[in-house]
C-alpha cells in the first residue's frame, strides 16, 4: 500500500492566458458548433423524390443570455446545389432527421404543431428549441457546411451562431463515398 | 494540509523526433524552462521565462511536453502534460491542427497536486550535473494495446463502423511512480496515429471496444543532487501504432438515453460524428503488467477518427450519454449510443 502526503499543494497558474473575452459575434445564442470551429458532424440525406426536400434536425439551440434575442435570418453557408425551404424551431425535440419537408405526422416530432418560423422568432433568456430545417437539393452535389441564425439582443447588437453539422443530400448515401465540397 | 515552501518546476521534454530516436538506454535532459515556490498556504503560479526558446522542444503538433515537478521536505509529486508555447509566456492558445485533428494542450491551467512522501533512493550511474538540467534515462518496453474507440449499436437496423485513420490523435495517459514507490496516473500527453486501421463494420447489438497497439517507455529520472528519482511510463513518441483488436464492452452498455439527448435518423440515411472530444476510458491503455495499472485513453471523434452510423430502418436515433450529438459545447455528447426512437 503506498502511503500519501500529507501535504497538499494547491492552485498553480501556468500562465496569465485567461479569458479573454470573444469577438463580438460571440452571442448569447448557442446552437451545436461554435463560431471559430470546424463543423463536427456530417450528415448525408437523401432527398423526397417529388419535393427533392429533405429535413435537418440540428438539435437544442439556447440562449444563454440573460434577456431575449430576436432572430432576424437564417442562410445556409457555402451552400453547393442546396437551397433553403424554411428554418423554423420546435418547442422540443424535433422531426427525425431525413424525413421530406414539411415532415408527416409520424416523423415531425411531438412540439411540431407548436413550432414558430425562425425570422422573426423570439427566444427568451434561458429557453432551449429544437432548430429544424427544410432543405432543397437543387443538384446532384448538393451540400451546405452549416446553417447560420443572425439574431439581435434587446439592445440591438448583431450576433450570428452557427451549427455544427455539416449536410449532403445524395440520393444515395450508405455505401458510396460522399463527395463533399473542399470547405 | 498546504505545503509552503516546496519548489516547483516545470521541465521541457525534447521535441517527440529526438525522443522517438533513442536507443535502449539512453540517456537524455530536460530543460528547466520555469521555477517558482510555494507560498504558505501551499498557492504557487507558475511563468516561464520569456528568454527560454521553447520552439526547439516543440514536437509536429506545435505543442511542448513538459513534467510539472514539486519538492518539498515531506515528499514530491510529478504530472505530465503539453503547453502550447505561446499560451506559457503569457499569450492565448491558438488551436493549431496536426494532420487533420486540432490539438490542445493537456496541462491544466490550475492544477493540485498530492505529495508523495520522499524516500531513500538509490544513486543511479547516471551522471547528474550542476547546469540545471535532469537527466534520464530511457528504456523500451515493447507495445500494449490502447483503446481508440467504442460501438454501442442496441437495435437491427444501423451499421456502425469506426475509422480511424492516419493522422488521429489520441490522448493517452501518463504513469509516474515518485521514490521507486508504486505507479499512479498523472498527466495525459498526446500521440498521433501513423498507420490507418480498420475496424470493419458492425451490425445489430454490437458492444466493442477497438484497439491498436502503440509502443511505452520508461523515462527515469535524477535531479541534479541525485537525491530523488521519478519513473514516467508513457506512450512513445512518433512510435507509431500497428495491429487492431475488438473486444467485449457488454459490461459498459450505457442506458438508454432521454430523447432530448438523440438524433433521430430516417432511413437510408448516414451520420458521421467528427470532431467532439469522446469518452475516456480510465483503463483503456492495458499497462498493468508493466506498472500495475491500466492507463488512460481517448481519441476524439475528427475527420480522421470517425465513427459512422448507416440508417436502415426507422424509429433509430443515434444519442450521446452528455448532451446531444450535434452539441459541441462542453462536455461535449460523450458517449454515443445508438437505440430505438419510438
Amino acid at each position: 500500500m503506498r502511503a500519501r502526503g500529507c501535504a497538499a499543494l494547491l492552485a498553480v497558474l501556468l500562465a496569465v492566458a485567461g479569458c479573454s473575452g470573444g469577438p463580438a459575434r460571440h452571442g448569447p445564442l448557442l446552437a451545436g458548433g461554435g463560431v471559430d470551429a470546424e463543423p463536427h458532424a456530417r450528415d448525408c440525406l437523401p432527398p423526397d423524390g417529388r419535393t427533392r426536400t429533405s429535413t435537418t434536425n440540428a438539435g437544442p439551440v439556447t440562449n444563454e443570455g440573460s434577456g431575449p434575442v430576436t432572430v432576424t435570418g437564417v442562410s445556409l453557408v457555402n451552400p453547393v446545389e442546396m437551397g433553403l425551404v424554411e428554418a423554423v424551431f420546435v418547442p422540443e425535440e424535433g422531426p427525425v432527421n431525413g424525413a421530406v419537408y414539411p415532415p408527416p405526422p409520424d416523423e415531425a416530432g411531438e412540439g411540431w404543431p407548436d413550432r414558430v418560423v425562425a425570422p422573426g422568432a423570439v427566444l427568451g433568456p434561458g429557453e432551449e428549441w429544437w432548430f429544424a430545417v427544410g432543405l432543397r437539393s437543387e443538384g446532384p452535389a448538393a451540400a451546405t457546411e452549416r446553417i447560420r441564425i443572425d439574431y439581435e439582443d434587446a439592445d440591438g447588437r448583431a450576433y450570428y451562431a452557427l451549427t455544427g453539422t455539416s449536410v449532403a443530400m445524395r440520393e444515395q448515401c450508405i455505401g458510396v463515398e460522399i463527395d463533399w465540397p473542399d470547405w | 494540509m498546504p505545503s509552503g515552501g516546496a519548489v516547483v518546476r516545470l521541465l521541457a521534454w525534447p521535441a517527440g523526433r529526438e525522443l522517438a530516436s533513442l536507443e535502449d538506454g539512453d540517456t537524455f535532459t530536460l530543460t528547466p524552462i520555469a521555477r517558482t515556490s510555494t507560498d504558505s498556504d501551499g498557492h504557487y503560479e507558475l511563468r516561464v521565462d520569456p528568454s527560454v526558446d521553447l520552439g526547439r522542444f516543440e514536437s509536429e503538433d506545435g505543442l511542448v511536453e513538459v513534467s510539472l515537478d514539486v519538492q518539498a521536505p515531506e515528499g514530491q509529486a510529478s504530472y505530465q502534460g503539453t503547453v502550447a508555447p505561446e499560451e506559457a509566456l503569457g499569450g492565448t492558445f491558438s488551436s493549431r491542427a496536426a494532420g487533420d485533428e486540432v490539438v490542445e494542450p493537456s496541462l491544466p491551467s490550475e492544477l493540485d497536486l498530492t505529495l508523495e512522501p520522499a524516500g531513500s533512493v538509490a544513486r543511479s550511474d547516471v551522471p547528474a550535473d550542476d547546469d540545471g538540467l535532469v537527466h534520464a534515462q530511457y528504456v523500451n518496453l515493447g507495445v500494449r494495446w490502447t483503446n481508440v474507440g467504442a460501438l454501442f449499436i442496441k437495435v437491427t437496423g444501423v451499421w456502425g463502423e469506426l475509422q480511424h485513420l492516419s493522422g488521429a490523435n489520441a490522448e493517452l495517459g501518463v504513469g509516474v511512480a515518485s521514490n521507486n514507490g508504486s505507479y499512479s496516473a498523472s498527466g495525459t500527453v498526446n500521440r498521433a496515429s501513423d498507420t490507418t486501421i480498420g475496424f470493419g463494420r458492425h451490425g445489430r447489438y454490437t458492444y466493442r471496444f477497438f484497439d491498436t497497439q502503440r509502443p511505452y517507455a520508461r523515462y527515469t529520472r535524477w535531479n541534479c543532487s541525485g537525491t530523488r528519482s521519478t519513473s514516467t511510463v508513457q506512450p512513445l513518441a512518433y512510435g507509431g501504432n500497428a495491429g487492431a483488436r475488438s473486444r467485449s464492452a457488454s459490461a459498459h452498455i450505457p442506458p438508454n438515453q432521454p430523447r432530448s439527448r438523440c438524433a433521430p435518423y430516417a432511413p437510408r440515411t448516414i451520420h458521421d460524428q467528427t470532431v467532439t472530444k469522446a469518452s475516456t476510458w480510465a483503463t483503456g491503455a492495458k499497462t498493468s503488467s508493466l506498472i500495475g495499472i491500466d492507463l488512460s485513453a481517448r481519441t476524439g471523434y475528427s475527420n480522421t477518427a470517425k465513427t459512422r452510423f448507416d440508417f436502415v430502418e426507422a424509429g433509430r436515433a443515434v444519442c450521446g450519454t452528455r448532451n446531444h450529438p450535434a452539441q459541441r459545447t462542453e462536455p461535449g455528447p460523450g458517449t454515443l449510443v445508438v437505440q430505438m426512437y419510438p
